[in-house]
């Protein structure tokens, strides 16, 4: 393979045409801009090699292509069944990118004809059976970086929600709860409806698993569905709820939140001072300078609450503190909470 | 000339051998087997019989191998093996009816033939030592491998894509990367496996300038195994609309226009991880670069590999015989590539193709000054070589002679049939001249 570098008339690359189809050819080349000597030419070349891992993208450009230009149902069907065996494949050896990338090929920006919806429908309720599911799971716990799965959990949606609900619920889960959940909040990343709809299961233990599922889902779309369950008659639920809110890091969420300093169960109230101590929000000072005005009910709950404006460094803060220093509430730990303050002021940079 | 003589006989008689296996018509066996005929008294004349003999993976005519026809007829060479036939006599004014019963015979109707005929079976055995025996070369036999792996998944109506692999790594070892290797093979042409000779050659066309362009064993592995299947949708086109002399219809035209799909999504059912690429090529091998051709896309550009496929493609088909259409030299071939340089052929891809081949590619036949006929082993930047097959008084040599073609007067060019030389037969004496100059 010589090498030939400098001119690019191709009568100097070896090329030895009559004088008239070298003329002919120049001008095409010169035509479209392709004047390199041929190490360049190679460089190029080579340039567009795809990368390790680029071959399943065209693969799946490919299939999305076939998707779009096939009209006949039965070669459609047939493809269907290529991307049941490409899903099902990559769960089964564990390859949950590529997994992901099949199942998204068909569900992301839908371009089949819309003659073929239910087909669709019809594959994807096929691919969702407990077996394949099953081999999920186990995979998922078994593997190393789980969190490859998400855009495949995610984009399977509904069939998936199902089932772990449905292992939530069983006596003996085919993994440990804990894993199922932590599927659950990586089927919701897309649409937290699928759990959201859930929420309002008459079965306590469903609804906390749901609730903490949905916060790692962390879709700030989810606050309203949880606040609608904030109030649910189990602690333990409520607890939860208040976990998951303050998984989702949402500003909106604290005046909702606030309202349960007053919670009967101190393992609440504990945890939503916890929340308010992780959230930046600005609402968060005069939120509980009003609920201290309110009335709290121990002394421990006005001292954490103190603590956590104390501890804030931001305009009004000092104010803040000052306030409860001088007043008098008429109810809850008034007196706990003059002092709290008091020493908070006492180590206050002046 | 003996060789293209030996060659239009045996394949009018894989025509003949075809008809009776599809249960044509009596007329239509008739005219076949008397275009055998015609075939037989042409390469019997000056002689009282030819022996055409099967030894090891090659036939022989008389003393001399057929290098190319044994890869032309691969499949009944390997068949007639596999049933004993050893040789295969056919005397001077041989009948009709015993040719028609050698037909037979190859078609699978018969198993043996009358004794005492003008077409006799192992009459005379040769052994190895009476043969001018050559090694074929492995690239060669790779090619045989590569035509049963797809004649295989017409047989299984899907495709093993490890078998498949297993095939583009035997071209790979036996040399597909190397043009002059690649390009004088590639003109091997068979017109009942068009499309099995057609995919082969686009394999080697490709992967001779994925090389050419600087691809490693790897890529060249991916960009093979797309060229390889480029066309495995073809299998479900109807066979009869594509061998067709006459224009197709509009329903024919509509059935071909689908085989990029049928393929990608065969090749898609079979792929394993990172083989899907080979759907891609399949999809898009019609695809012109500026995004136009079939099936439509959108106007997207094809993928780097489907735009070397589609170069090679357009070369073998144009320098192939097509029942619509007569070969073009190989030069005349990348002249018509050029008039699409840009539009249909990426630019930067098709100058490094005529780079690697040169004004005239390997297999060339060129009437130079003197009246010889010389065959071009390489003509490219600079190196200009070849071989002279035919002597001026119109000889074919028995044993061709090195020749540099630099600076000789080039006449014209020739066609196999004209020259009366089969170019790809000369693979063999080409790669014999390098290791003896080496």
């Amino acid at each position: 393979m010589a090498e030939t570098n400098g001119s690019a008339d191709l009568d100097t690359l070896g090329v030895d045409w009559h004088d008239e189809q070298v003329q002919r050819v120049r001008a095409v080349f010169d035509a479209v801009n392709t004047d390199a000597a041929d190490s360049v030419l190679r460089s190029k070349i080579l340039g567009q090699v795809p990368d390790t891992g680029a071959d399943l993208i065209a693969g799946v450009r490919v299939f999305r292509d076939l998707l779009r230009v096939e009209h006949r149902a039965e070669r459609f069907r047939r493809l269907l069944r290529i991307w049941w065996g490409k899903v099902a494949s990559g769960v089964r050896a564990g390859e949950w990118e590529s997994a992901g990338m099949w199942m998204r090929a068909l569900t992301d920006a839908p371009v089949f004809p819309e003659e073929y919806s239910s087909l669709v429908a019809e594959a994807r309720r096929d691919l969702s059976w407990d077996g394949l599911f099953e081999e999920l799971v186990v995979g998922l716990v078994a593997a190393e970086n789980p969190e490859a799965a998400g855009p495949l959990l995610a984009s399977w949606g509904e069939p998936l929600v199902d089932y772990l609900v449905s292992q939530i619920v069983t006596d003996e889960p085919i993994v440990n709860r804990r894993h199922i959940v932590e599927f659950l909040g990586m089927a919701g990343r897309e649409d937290v409806r699928h759990l959201t709809a859930r929420l309002a299961d008459p079965r306590w233990f469903v609804v906390r698993n749901l609730a903490t599922a949905v916060g790692k889902a962390g879709r700030v779309s989810a606050l309203p569905a949880l606040q609608s369950v904030a109030n649910h008659e189990d602690e333990r639920v409520r607890l939860e709820v208040i976990r998951a809110i303050g998984a989702l890091n949402a500003d909106e969420a604290i005046p909702g939140v606030l309202a349960f300093l007053a919670d009967p169960s101190p393992k609440v109230r504990q945890a939503v001072a916890s929340l308010l101590r992780a959230s930046p929000a600005e609402a968060v000072v005069p939120g509980i300078v009003e609920a201290l005005q309110a009335g709290i009910g121990s002394a421990e709950d006005a001292k954490r609450l103190v603590s956590i404006i104390a501890e804030r460094r931001g305009p009004g803060v000092r104010e803040a503190l000052e306030s409860l220093a001088d007043r008098k509430f008429a109810l809850g730990a008034s007196k706990a909470v003059r002092e709290f303050a008091r020493d908070a002021l006492s180590g206050w940079p002046v | 000339m003996s060789e293209l003589l030996a060659k239009s006989f045996l394949r009018a008689l894989s025509n003949a051998s075809a008809c009776i296996a599809r249960g044509d018509n009596e007329a239509r066996v008739a005219d076949a087997v008397a275009a055998l005929q015609g075939a037989a008294d042409v390469l019997v004349v000056g002689s009282d019989e030819v022996v055409f003999s099967i030894v090891g993976d090659a036939f022989y005519l008389d003393r001399q191998m057929l290098a190319h026809a044994s890869t032309e007829y691969d499949a009944m060479l390997a068949d007639l093996a596999e049933r004993g036939v050893e040789s295969i006599s056919v005397s001077r004014g041989a009948s009709a009816s015993d040719l028609a019963e050698l037909a037979a015979l190859v078609a699978g109707a018969l198993v043996d033939l009358q004794g005492g005929g003008s077409v006799r079976l192992n009459e005379r055995t040769l052994r190895p030592s009476d043969l001018e025996v050559q090694p074929l070369h492995d690239l060669r036999k790779s090619y045989s491998f590569s035509l049963d792996t797809l004649r295989e998944v017409t047989r299984a109506g899907s495709i093993h894509l490890d078998g498949v692999s297993e095939a583009v790594d035997e071209l790979l070892d036996g040399g597909a990367a190397d043009p002059s290797s690649s390009m004088l093979l590639a003109t091997v042409q068979n017109h009942d496996e068009v499309t099995y000779y057609h995919s082969v050659n686009v394999c080697l066309l490709s992967m001779a300038l994925g090389r050419f362009s600087g691809f490693g064993r790897e890529e060249l592995r991916m960009l093979g195994l797309g060229a390889l299947l480029h066309d495995v949708g073809r299998v479900v086109v109807d066979e009869v609309a594509l061998r067709n002399p006459g224009r197709l219809t509009n329903e024919d035209w509509a059935q071909v226009r689908l085989h990029p799909q049928e393929g990608a999504s065969t090749i898609m059912a079979a792929s394993g991880s990172g083989q899907e690429i080979a759907a891609v090529v399949a999809l898009e091998h019609h695809l012109r670069l500026d995004g136009s051709g079939y099936p439509e896309l959108g106007g997207r550009q094809p993928h780097l590999f489907s735009r070397i496929v589609s170069i090679a493609d357009s070369y073998d088909a144009i320098t192939s015989f097509r029942p619509y259409r007569p070969a073009r030299t190989p030069n005349e071939a990348l002249r018509m590539l050029l008039q699409g340089v840009g539009t249909t052929y990426d630019p930067d891809l098709l100058r490094l193709f005529v780079q690697m081949t040169g004004e005239y590619p390997p297999g060339s036949l060129l009437l130079i000054e003197g009246g010889q006929v010389a065959m071009v082993t390489e003509f490219a930047e600079g190196h200009k070589r070849g071989l002279v097959v035919r002597s001026a008084a119109g000889e074919v040599l028995a044993v061709p002679e090195p020749i540099d073609l630099a600076g000789v007067t080039i006449l014209s060019q020739m066609m196999a049939d004209e020259a009366g030389v089969d170019p790809g037969s000369l693979l063999e004496s080409v790669e014999h001249g390098e290791s003896v100059e080496r």
